[in-house]
């Protein structure tokens, strides 16, 4: 990135300031538009969506002086038109969606080599490592929910549900925030990627 | 307006990439507006790989899972994830890797341990197609538009000049390749020194032979006074091991020659 183009510590501290008008924490405000920009770039199929997200908040840093003055409303929405507008002009570079179909796929083999065991083995481990540091009830949840086979699934959530004394929704919302935990334990155990945005 | 966004299957529309350009639009304006609805879409994202796995999905939607929602390294290990927590819980959750289920262990019935290792072996399999077929995608995607503009964070590995003949190369030293960890593209670089062909095919092999990806009617790139055939290659694909990556050239009147491999070692 150009000299010019990368942020000063003063725009960002405008930017602080100008999420601070709309919100108590602005940190978190900063983290929470963070993670919907990389989901909204990955949903619209970029690989490069951490990437995007970062351009779109320094796009919008060095324009908070000219902003700040009469924009009303939630700052988020204003990340959410220049995303929108990186979108348009990545599309127009670069058709996304036809690009891929636009080369041929060719077979994969279908080979599994010994790392690809190993790896397999090594994220069992983990799994055992992480699922073990679940607090109990948790844990039972959690091997309760993935173990029905395919098609009962939805009335054994159902089930599951009734058990637990609570409705589909609010163990949706459970088995997320467990399944966020594996993640986050998954993260660290395979020392890889970020698993959890 | 608002009821529809409560509907579970509006949602996995949004994610599965139904919704017209201006439902999707009214569609993100939410997501950054209600941090509740965005952990909703994210959680309908999870469900959508976790059927996906449980193979639950009509086939289109099956389709549209793989197209749309594993794409990113990131959602593939999280569908890799899923899918082993599934089977652990498949087998009640014991810790031991290496051990079969328990209900296998009662039993001793050698049909059932051979049923047990062809479920491991489809797993497996299974995994590494889906992976190696997104990977296809993800190389395509990002070889999509090769210019020296986009290219300038990748990491470069060249590899010896193209030659016009296939055959070992005398006297060349394989080159090799470390991957740091912050690095997320490498770009193979195989400098053409006299160009004949209007296009070229190059297939990615890690070797012995398992195919990563192969790109068709590459063109070369101009940088500083050459001309290169430059392959993007995702950093998570180069595991440590070694790699052949396989040439052909087209002709104008569509003749395609093999041009030879180059191979590399990741270490």
């Amino acid at each position: 990135m150009p000299k010019d183009l990368i942020p000063t510590k003063e725009q960002f501290e405008g930017l602080m300031a100008w999420l601070g008008s709309s919100t108590e924490d602005p940190g978190d405000k900063y983290e929470t538009i963070r993670r919907s920009l990389v989901k909204l770039f990955v949903w619209n199929g970029c690989l490069d969506a951490e990437d995007m997200a970062d351009e779109t908040i320094d796009r919008v840093m060095r324009r908070v002086p000219e902003i700040a003055i009469d924009y009303s409303g939630d700052p988020a929405l204003y990340f959410y038109g220049v995303a929108r507008m990186m979108l348009k002009e990545r599309r127009r570079q670069r058709t996304i969606s036809s690009e891929s179909q636009s080369l041929e796929l060719r077979g994969v083999t279908t080979r599994s080599g010994q790392s690809d065991d190993d790896e397999i083995n090594r994220k069992f481990e983990c799994l055992d490592e992480c699922i073990a540091k679940l607090p109990a009830d948790s844990r039972e949840l959690i091997l309760d929910y993935y173990q029905e086979e395919k098609r009962a699934k939805i009335d054994f959530r159902r089930q599951i549900a009734q058990r637990m004394g609570m409705d589909v929704e609010n163990l949706r919302v459970r088995v997320f925030r467990i399944r966020a935990s594996i993640y986050k334990c998954m993260e660290k155990c395979l020392g890889t990627i970020a698993l959890v945005q | 307006m608002n009821e529809q966004y409560e509907d579970q299957n509006y949602i996995r529309s949004y994610l599965l990439g139904r919704l017209s350009e201006n439902e999707r639009e009214l569609f993100e304006e939410k997501i950054f507006a209600d941090r509740a609805f965005f952990d909703r879409v994210r959680m309908t994202e999870e469900e959508l790989l976790e059927d996906h796995v449980f193979e639950v999905l009509p086939p289109e939607e099956a389709e549209r899972v793989a197209d749309r929602l594993m794409r990113t390294p990131e959602q593939i290990q999280r569908w890799q994830i899923t899918a082993a927590l599934k089977k652990y819980s498949d087998r009640g959750g014991k810790p031991d890797v290496g051990t079969p289920v328990p209900v296998i262990q009662a039993t001793h019935s050698p049909w059932k341990w051979a049923l047990a290792a062809s479920v491991l072996v489809a797993v497996v399999i299974g995994i590494w197609v889906i992976r190696a077929t997104s990977l296809q995608r993800q190389a395509a995607s990002l070889n999509a538009s090769v210019e020296a503009g986009n290219m300038q964070s990748d990491l470069a590995l060249e590899l010896p000049a193209l030659r016009l003949r296939s055959g070992p190369q005398e006297n060349m030293t394989e080159p090799r390749l470390n991957v740091p960890k912050n690095v997320t593209v490498v770009q193979i670089r195989l400098p053409v020194e006299v160009s004949s062909y209007s296009r070229y095919h190059a297939t990615l092999i890690r070797e012995p032979d398992s195919t990563l990806f192969t790109l068709n009617d590459r063109q070369l790139v101009d940088s500083e006074n050459r001309k290169f055939l430059v392959v993007r290659v995702p950093a998570d694909a180069l595991v440590p091991g070694q790699y052949r990556l396989s040439v052909k050239g087209v002709t104008d009147d569509a003749r395609i020659d093999d041009l030879g491999s180059y191979n590399f070692t990741v270490f």
